[in-house]
């Protein structure tokens, strides 16, 4: 993809914007579900605003225009050896670095490697007054203002525009393993249970099914180690842990109403209903596919329930704070207006 | 006026225990570890219960009373200096450890717990806390929150914004907020990540919930003697570089060595100009093979000489001396000032160049001791305040240092905070827009501004009085936005 610098269309339309108060969309390359489908909204385009700003290997930190793939990310820094710790979502490889930090959502390796909102260090955005603004920067550790460049993470472009973002990123792994075991839920429950509680290379895990895939990634004597206490197991070279990500397993084929479940850490997911589901982040984070529109049922004291996909997805109610961080960026309702997260 | 009210209300609504008035009851608060900043609080109160933080919010909010919180008083920005009529309200009477849950590996605690609290109390399961600043005997789980503290361990397992999974957050208009828990991820606008390193100006953290790790069975500290200050830098790049992530990778310089090891005595090469302590920790054969592989990069980089420990009496040896390198500066002048700016790590060996010379221009002595594996630096400035503007020197090298920082491409403040001490230079980091947005975003959590008034972000009034007109990457200051 070329590398093109379109920031003074993308400004110049906010700006056209908040002197016609003509509210805009934001799109990247459409790949995730809108928050509010509504025709009489204008979308402005982060796709042709692409290209890495900088990278530089030796200090693990990489900046790119938010248009950017994810994939040519992904390829160019694999090639030295290192990626995206968070590994988002590409669904469809369209994803771009601009709509992976405003949907916030974040690989199969999240429990262990951080979250996409983790691993970004800085942004340079615009917000609802049109004014271009730098928060957080290129370095590891920096505490000077709040933190309002995480802000922009899952803030599903009700914010502002996101122009450019700065992540750290993570040597990859000396060895990796993918394994499979014959396992029902509650016993694939305890064995996830024990890793977290002593040092391993555990690094993915996804259940459905009675089968149970686990990612070893690390040393490679330490994967071996890990690999040879493992009972029952067998090396499986045919699961893809890029395409649980993105959503491609067969598990996610279908048309059905999938909702995302997110569970405290350390419980088991009560499938009372007999539900399709699959579970991954050591067993944390729950598809579930119901046959209705209606959600599956979870206990509120240990997760939370949120419709994925195929639903119209609802923005949360206006909440005292939500509405006034909205008003703190975007007072006149230019992005998404009436929509808060 | 209403400041009596506010005591007379405080009085009727705590128990006598909880309030401080007498001047030399409140003598201990009149500072942080930012010593040469001092403030008598008007009122100190000590709460024993989130109930009675709200009472304290309630009644200040009603009477436009100024809050400053304070955990344990160990920040080294000035974050928590009171205000000479505001409540001065101190979190350290609300140190229990309200539960320890090994099936989701979290601890939740009150605010006032000190974070080496957590890692004691869980050491029995085979877990522990990460984020391990110096000061962890001493400072509290809030403080770490409010400044998004970070500590020696902090390069492989990140900051305390990547190790709080849930908070409870008073706001001065008495609203608690519950964020995040025990589950990853919840979907929303991300609270938590305004909240921590916000310094005590959003709200007040009353309740934490921590992601507690497994101890790595095994570990090992490398030290590695350099003679040359800027290969030992290029180490750190090329560790860094190499595909291995380091437990801990600090730096310590001439002046550092020294001090500690006539502090410690823990057989430190006070001959050599620099030494790197490289910690490896996790499995015995990654530990192994990692170890390894650090000692042929030392080597390739030109160590002189490099101590190896896997036996953990040894490893507590190598740490010591870094770990006293703050009392031991203290040994060598009366006073010294902690810098805490942060460089892109191929920096480290340009910066530390200049900081020499500005030491040479300033008279001034300077120790450093550092984060180098995250590029965080904390120069010591070495001076006297007993002499005649020494003190004033030691700022304005400070301030030359951060400047410096800033122009490499860096940060004014890695971990220490804003608080006072750093206010001047967020002038020169942020652009007025970007401040005022800051001002905009405290207003939604406190819109009277009675949160902590007065740290962290100045007003564009006081960055156009102190820069003239300060000129920020190249722009020009916009004449149209509000001044106040
Ligand atoms: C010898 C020494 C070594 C140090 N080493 C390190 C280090 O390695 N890494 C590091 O990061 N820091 C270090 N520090 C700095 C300091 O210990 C940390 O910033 C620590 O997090 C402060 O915690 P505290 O409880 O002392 O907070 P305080 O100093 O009491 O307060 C700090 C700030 O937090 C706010 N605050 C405190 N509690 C709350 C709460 N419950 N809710 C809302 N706001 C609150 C205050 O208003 C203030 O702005 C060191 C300090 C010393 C003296």
């Amino acid at each position: 993809m070329p590398d093109r610098d379109d920031s003074a269309y993308l400004v110049g339309t906010i700006e056209n914007a908040v002197s016609s108060g003509e509210p805009i969309a934001i799109l990247g390359h459409g790949s995730k579900p809108r928050l509010v489908e509504s025709d009489d909204i204008a979308f402005l385009c982060t796709s042709d605003h692409t290209g890495i700003i900088d990278y530089r290997p030796d200090e693990l930190v990489i900046t790119a225009r938010s248009g950017t793939s994810l994939e040519e990310i992904q390829e160019v820094v694999h090639a030295q050896g290192q990626m995206l710790p968070s590994d988002p979502p590409m669904f469809n490889r369209k994803g771009t670095v601009g709509g992976a930090i405003a949907s916030g959502l974040s690989g199969p390796g999240r429990p262990w490697y951080g979250s996409t909102r983790d691993s970004l260090l800085g942004v340079e955005v615009v917000n609802g007054k049109g004014q271009r603004l730098n928060f957080g920067g290129k370095v590891i550790k920096n505490v000077a203002g709040f933190d309002i460049a995480r802000l922009y993470a899952g803030s599903k472009g009700t914010l502002g525009l996101i122009l450019s973002a700065t992540f750290k990123l993570l040597p990859v792994s000396e060895h990796e393993i993918t394994v499979e075991l014959e396992r029902s839920d509650v016993d694939a429950f305890h064995l996830l249970e024990s890793y977290s509680r002593r040092s391993s290379t555990l690094a993915g895990s996804c259940h459905s099914e009675q089968t149970l895939y686990l990612r070893f990634a690390g040393a490679t004597s330490a994967v071996q180690q890990d690999f040879s206490t493992l009972n029952g197991a067998s090396v499986c070279s045919s699961f893809s842990w890029s395409e649980l990500r993105d959503q491609n397993l067969s598990f996610f084929g279908d048309s059905s109403p999938l909702w995302r479940v997110s569970l405290d850490r350390g419980n088991l997911y009560q499938n009372i209903d007999e539900l399709s589901v699959l579970s991954e982040w050591n067993g944390s984070l729950v598809w579930v596919k119901t046959p209705t529109e209606s959600p599956p049922p979870v206990s509120t004291d240990v997760g939370r329930v949120e419709p994925f996909r195929h639903l119209g997805v609802q923005p949360k109610s206006s909440l005292k704070y939500a509405s006034r961080l909205k008003q703190a960026f975007d007072p006149l309702g230019i992005f998404e207006p009436e929509v808060v997260v | 006026m209403t400041n009596s009210i506010a005591l007379q209300l405080l009085g009727s609504e705590l128990p006598s225990r909880a309030i401080l008035t007498d001047r030399s009851e409140v003598k201990p608060f009149e500072t942080d570890g930012l010593t040469a900043h001092r403030q008598t609080p008007w009122v100190v109160v000590l709460p024993e219960s989130v109930a009675q933080v709200r009472t304290v919010l309630h009644i200040c909010n009603e009477c436009r009373v100024p809050v400053v919180t304070r955990g344990a008083g160990t920040g080294l920005s000035g974050g928590a200096r009171p205000n000479s009529d505001g409540v001065l309200l101190v979190l350290t009477k609300m140190r229990e450890i309200l539960d320890i849950d090994l099936a989701s590996c979290t601890a939740t605690v009150e605010p006032g717990v000190t974070n080496l609290a957590i890692s004691d109390a869980v050491r029995q399961h085979g877990l522990f806390y990460a984020p391990d600043p110096s000061s962890q005997i001493a400072c509290s789980i809030g403080g770490n929150v409010a400044e998004n503290a970070g500590g020696v361990h902090c390069l492989k397992y990140g900051l305390t914004l990547h190790n709080v999974m849930g908070l409870k957050v008073q706001t001065i208009e008495g609203d608690e907020l519950v964020l995040g828990g025990k589950s990853y991820d919840s979907s929303g606008y991300d609270y938590m990540a305004l909240m921590v390193g916000s310094e005590g100006m959003l709200g007040v953290v009353t309740e934490v919930t921590v992601k507690l790790l497994p101890i790595p069975s095994n570990r090992s500290v490398l030290l590695g003697a350099f003679d040359d200050i800027e290969r030992a830098g290029d180490c750190v790049a090329g560790i860094i570089s190499s595909g291995l992530v380091p437990a801990g990778l600090e730096m310590m310089d001439k002046l550092a060595i020294k001090a500690a090891e006539e502090f410690a005595n823990v057989g430190y090469p006070t001959g050599a100009e620099a030494i790197l302590l490289c910690e490896i920790d996790g499995g015995e054969a990654d530990v192994k093979q990692h170890t390894s592989q650090v000692e042929r990069l030392m080597k390739s980089f030109g160590a002189l000489d490099i101590d190896v420990a896997i036996d953990p009496a040894e490893c507590e040896r190598l740490w010591r001396g870094r770990k006293s390198a703050f009392p031991a500066a203290g040994r060598i002048a009366p006073d010294y000032y902690c810098m805490d700016g942060t460089v892109p790590r191929g920096k480290i060996g340009s910066v530390l160049s200049a900081i020499a010379a500005m030491s040479e221009k300033y008279q001034l002595a300077v120790a450093n001791v550092f984060h180098a594996g995250d590029g965080n630096l904390h120069p010591l400035i070495l001076y006297d305040a007993a002499e005649e503007k020494q003190q004033q020197r030691a700022e304005e090298f400070g301030a030359e240092i951060l400047e410096c920082c800033i122009l490499a491409g860096g940060t004014i403040t890695g971990e220490h905070g804003v608080g006072i001490e750093k206010i001047d230079q967020m002038c020169s980091q942020f652009s007025d827009e970007e401040l005022e947005q800051f001002h905009q975003l405290r207003k939604v959590f406190d819109p009277s501004g009675l949160m902590n008034p007065g740290k962290a972000i100045p007003t564009l009034a006081r960055c156009s009085e102190i820069g003239g007109m300060h000129v920020h990457r190249g722009k020009l200051p916009h004449p149209e936005l509000e001044r106040f």
